[in-house]
């Protein structure tokens, strides 16, 4: 080990330039990296709803929809039905998209009664230009409960244009070729486009233009910060260059190792900012100690003797902290906990080898640097400290108490992803799909699949009563918009050839049942019902729209339609469940049991940890408060402020709490450390303070700064969590600063006493401005150092 | 060395290239004429079993009986009567062409309602008994009846399963026609040894390939000279991978036909 840190800071220039070539390396990786958006492989595929899904899937297809909305005073007028028309026929040159799967008003089928008998074909055959046309347009329309306030609003002001993507698709392509029609025919109707394609891609829009926003962002703040603290250019520099480099690597190596780039990696850089930045901060503050005594080679390398066991420390407690992720059962996640991992290290290593080699390669500063000078900070932490060993009972009394206040929080918190939430009111998908749910009665859906024992059982007659008795009801619900299956079909024909039929009534038998069915068969496309029933009649799909974006009101649909089927079909039929509403719902569930477990496994690890590295136990339990301090209050207030506990929130939070917990490992290491040097406990804890305390504040401003950033971003749930990571990140600081230091005051643990005081103890604690000891090192816990 | 033997074959061998030669420039029109000819236009009746086979090859099947009557080819009758699967046994569907002018003229019986419905002739590109064929593709667009729609282009000659076959472009050429087709073209295989269309590919509005056509045990009429007919049709449809397989059964040719086969009245009359 002495040999490297020889090599390191002796031959630099050697150090560098292998650090150069190794960057390289890593850094070329990032011409390999992949981007994952299929969400299918995201959970465990042995899960009921998802096995359900993957069923249904297999059958209907796992097809995306793109879905256009034309806005106008009155659709009815010839421009506008034939920009429907125009509209639908160049969806089918969009790349992916099933050209005979696209359903508007110029593509859809439709039966109607005509004095002379059934007018079989297109609702629009030509666009209509005459107003007896248009007027009968109008007519078939509002006569077909099939197309009526679905294709088209019964206001006649919104018209629909859907079409089927093939399963493969990609969804940047379909998206361009999508909005290249929707600007083309923009105004002067209103255009609007969504879908899974359309939407996610623009969550994926808005997640790359926040990282190309917020990184850099992130990175000037906290240069300027790193400015603030250490007054320096090579304390500003230094940092940076390490940040910017471990973002390469990461990037670089998951690219080498195939991990492919999702929504929950886009986090990935700015966590890189933040944990880099607060191990160049450690790095330089000791650098700077070191310089005050020391020639600058000696300094250096008497820092990075400081440096490894300490580093070593932290990055191991970030290591832990983010390997218990591996608990959750989402992948995205895993591999977010794997990324985390090996940021961390690459961010490790460049502290230990480029930063310490640069720094060889300058001059020592000319003044005493203003970073170890003693100043109003460290008069201020002490006061803390002064304060919560006077009112010790007071201090835990309040933290109890924010505690009490948060648990009600908690209690409030809800789950799952609400997708409307996600942009602002003002962002273009956001508007899109508020429009879809206003004028269509839904822009989510989730799919009921009802599969007979045998083939062409979906023809019976009774079946599909009991299905249209289950659209019925569940239309009754809140949250939903309409429904639709083969069964809205069967009736809308069976009306068509039996005049005296009244509201519900179907086909007495299977056999008019299979020749009105003909009748539409003399005209529909082939596969016309694929998307309704399969080709052996054997499996029905009830689509059902939902106006409601909460996933608490999904998981109720849910259950109530599967209470609903179990009770009224016969115990043959076989019910499945699928959409994509369906996999929020699973997803909810892992999200919550891992976050559950994440945290009792972390809680556990860290109390091992200290108490391992302590031999205590209570230290290892008096370690691990500010982190339960921080994580109530982070979910006591997502839970007050009716923010969602759902993957960024488990993620963020979990980050933040890793990072917490150095400070309370440092300061606890640190104590025992000054109690050899000390005549009691609360003197013991006054220089924790002024030593540690100074690290801790830095620390927690730098990741603050970091994270605040996110006040930037593009999405109304990550702005929010800029505040809340910080908020958390704040207490937790306050936590070790205050609570910490009443709780060891009151507990006075045996491992602390039992070190042998100097001979006479004060009464009171020693003012910060008595101490002589003016450049304590900071940020140095001693069980290591030694 | 010259001798009679070896005359008679350079004129045999000059005969049949001079033919040949003939044959390659045909201009593609005609050779569409006789496509059109070889069909004879003649009254028939066969069996067909219809199989609708979707990508996972799922298979449907229907059996059908069929008389037409096809003496005016622009008046072509047809009636379809349903046999099995069960549930639609006895549906029948008539149809009379008008033409090119006039809609033709369809009706539909569904015994299970013992009632019978004139139905729209509706649009070219509506699929026939929800095949993957359209009722365009059972027009003679390419004989004597319309042929005026489509322009023709010899594209190239080479062998087609088995047989030499003429290449052949067909696009609209007339604004209704191109209004009205669901193809912007047509590219087909006719045999050169019987004017028999073998198989043909056809494209969309934006020129993607969406549909192949393949004919196949191309049998001679009965009775008839030079007149031929596929028995067994296959249509793919690309984009869906769903395909339609008609086989034709008894077919019989220049049957005498039951008096007032083509009216609504013999419709309603299930057997």
């Amino acid at each position: 080990m002495k040999l490297l840190a020889d090599f390191i800071v002796f031959q630099p220039v050697k150090t560098l330039v292998i650090m150069a070539l190794l960057s390289v390396l890593a850094i070329s990786g990032v011409s390999k990296l992949e981007t994952r958006n299929n969400q299918d492989s995201e959970l465990p595929p042995s899960d009921p709803i998802v096995a359900t899904k993957d069923n249904i899937d297999a059958i209907f297809g796992d097809k995306g929809v793109v879905v256009i909305g034309i806005e106008a005073e009155n659709i009815y007028n010839p421009s506008t039905l034939q920009k429907i028309k125009a509209i639908s026929e160049e969806l089918k040159s969009v790349d992916y998209v099933l050209p005979d799967q696209i359903t508007s008003l110029a593509s859809a089928n439709n039966v109607k009664s005509r004095d002379w008998g059934l007018d079989v074909g297109l609702f629009m055959k030509q666009v209509p230009t005459s107003d007896a046309e248009i007027a009968q347009l109008k007519a078939d329309v509002k006569a077909n409960s099939l197309v009526n306030g679905r294709l088209v609003t019964e206001d006649g002001t919104f018209s629909l244009i859907s079409a089927n993507v093939a399963e493969d698709y990609d969804q940047a392509t379909v998206f361009d070729q999508v909005y290249k029609i929707v600007e083309k025919y923009q105004g002067p109707e209103k255009i609007y486009a969504n879908g899974d394609p359309i939407f996610t891609q623009e969550i994926e829009l808005g997640l790359k233009q926040d990282a190309d926003k917020l990184v850099p962002i992130a990175m000037l703040t906290i240069m300027i910060g790193l400015f603030f603290f250490f007054r320096t250019l090579r304390g500003v520099l230094l940092p940076a260059t390490i940040i910017i480099l471990s973002i390469g690597w990461i990037m670089g190596i998951m690219g080498h190792l195939g991990l492919p780039q999702t929504v929950v990696s886009t986090a990935i850089p700015l966590l890189m900012v933040a944990v880099a930045s607060s191990y160049g901060i450690h790095a330089l503050l000791m650098y700077y100690e070191e310089s005050v005594h020391l020639e600058q080679k000696q300094a250096v390398r008497s820092m990075l003797d400081k440096l490894f066991p300490v580093l070593s420390f932290v990055a191991f407690s970030t290591l832990l902290g983010a390997s218990t992720l591996v608990v959750f059962q989402v992948l995205s996640i895993r591999e977010f906990a794997i990324e985390v991992m090996i940021g961390t290290f690459v961010a490790y290593l460049m502290t230990l080898t480029i930063l310490p080699a640069s720094l060889s390669l300058m001059k020592r500063p000319q003044k005493t640097p203003t970073v170890v000078r003693k100043n109003a900070l460290d008069r201020m932490l002490v006061s803390l400290t002064e304060f919560s060993i006077r009112r010790k009972y007071r201090v835990l009394l309040g933290f109890a108490a924010i505690m009490m206040i948060c648990t009600l929080g908690i209690m409030q918190l809800k789950t799952g992803v609400d997708i409307t939430a996600v942009f602002p009111e003002d962002h273009r998908g956001r508007v899109s799909f508020d429009k879809f749910s206003e004028k269509l009665g839904g822009g989510r859906y989730f799919n009921v699949m009802i599969e007979a024992p045998a083939a062409e059982g979906i023809k019976d007659p009774a079946l599909l009563k009991t299905i249209l008795g289950y659209q019925n009801f569940i239309e009754s619900q809140q949250g939903v918009g309409y429904t639709y299956s083969f069964a809205n079909v069967v009736r809308h024909i069976s009306h068509l050839l039996n005049e005296d039929y009244k509201e519900d009534d179907l086909p007495q038998s299977r056999e008019e049942l299979a020749q009105s069915l003909l009748l539409y068969d003399m005209s529909a496309r082939p596969g016309e019902f694929t998307d309704l029933v399969d080709s052996q009649y054997r499996r029905a799909k009830i689509r059902v729209m939902l106006n409601t974006s909460d996933p608490d009101d999904h998981l109720q649909l849910y259950q109530l339609s599967k209470t609903y089927l179990e009770e009224n079909l016969p115990k043959d039929v076989n019910i499945e469940f699928g959409g994509d509403t369906m996999f929020w719902i699973a997803q909810v569930h892992y999200v919550v049991v891992g976050k559950i477990q994440n945290i009792i496994f972390s809680i556990i690890a860290i109390v091992l940890f200290v108490a391992l590295v302590t031999r205590s136990l209570t230290a290892g339990l008096v370690g691990v408060a500010p982190a339960i301090v921080g994580s109530v209050l982070a979910f006591g207030v997502m839970g007050f402020t009716g923010l969602r506990l759902e993957i960024s929130a488990a993620l963020i939070t979990s980050i933040a709490i890793g990072i917490g917990i150095d400070f309370s490992i440092h300061y606890l290491g640190r104590l025992k450390e000054f109690m050899n040097d000390s005549h009691s406990i609360d003197e013991a804890l006054i220089k924790v303070a002024r030593s540690n305390g100074k690290a801790i504040v830095y620390d927690t401003t730098s990741n603050v700064i970091g994270f605040i950033v996110l006040l930037l971003s593009g999405f109304l749930q990550i702005q929010t969590f800029g505040s809340l990571v910080s908020l958390t990140m704040i207490v937790m600081s306050l936590g070790t600063l205050m609570l910490v230091p009443a709780l060891v005051s009151v507990i006075q643990p045996k491992y602390l006493t039992q070190v042998q005081l100097k001979s006479a103890p004060a009464k009171t604690p020693t003012p910060a401005n008595q101490t002589s000891d003016d450049t304590i090192p900071a940020g140095l816990p001693a069980f290591v150092a030694k | 060395m010259f001798t009679p033997k070896y005359f008679f074959t350079v004129i045999a061998l000059t005969l049949v290239s001079t033919a040949t030669w003939a044959n390659l420039n045909l201009d593609p029109r005609e050779i569409m004429i006789k496509n059109e000819d070889a069909r004879k236009s003649v009254n028939e009746s066969a069996k067909m079993k219809m199989t609708l086979i979707d990508k996972d090859n799922n298979e449907r099947h229907r059996w059908v009986d069929f008389i037409a009557d096809d003496t005016d080819p622009e008046n072509r009758k047809t009636l379809i009567r349903f046999n099995k699967p069960y549930d639609i046994k006895g549906t029948g569907f008539l149809s009379i062409e008008q033409g090119s002018e006039d809609d033709d003229l369809r009706w539909l019986y569904l015994p299970s309602l013992r009632k019978i419905r004139r139905i729209s002739a509706g649009n070219k590109t509506d699929s026939f008994m929800g095949t993957d064929w359209w009722f365009e593709d059972f027009e003679f667009v390419d004989g004597s009846a319309k042929n005026h729609n489509n322009q023709y282009r010899l594209l190239r000659e080479e062998e087609k399963n088995g047989s030499q076959c003429w290449v052949i472009e067909a696009t609209p050429s007339t604004p209704q026609e191109v209004e009205e087709s669901g193809y912007s073209k047509r590219i087909m295989w006719i045999r050169q040894d019987n004017y028999v269309l073998t198989r043909e590919e056809k494209f969309d509005k934006n020129g993607e390939l969406i549909k192949i056509q393949i004919a196949t045990e191309i049998k001679p009429i009965p009775g008839e000279e030079n007149a031929w007919r596929a028995h067994k049709l296959e249509m793919i449809s690309v984009n869906t991978g769903h395909k339609t397989v008609i086989e034709y059964s008894s077919y019989q040719a220049n049957v005498d036909l039951p008096q007032g086969a083509f009216t609504t009245r013999y419709l309603e009359q299930t057997r």
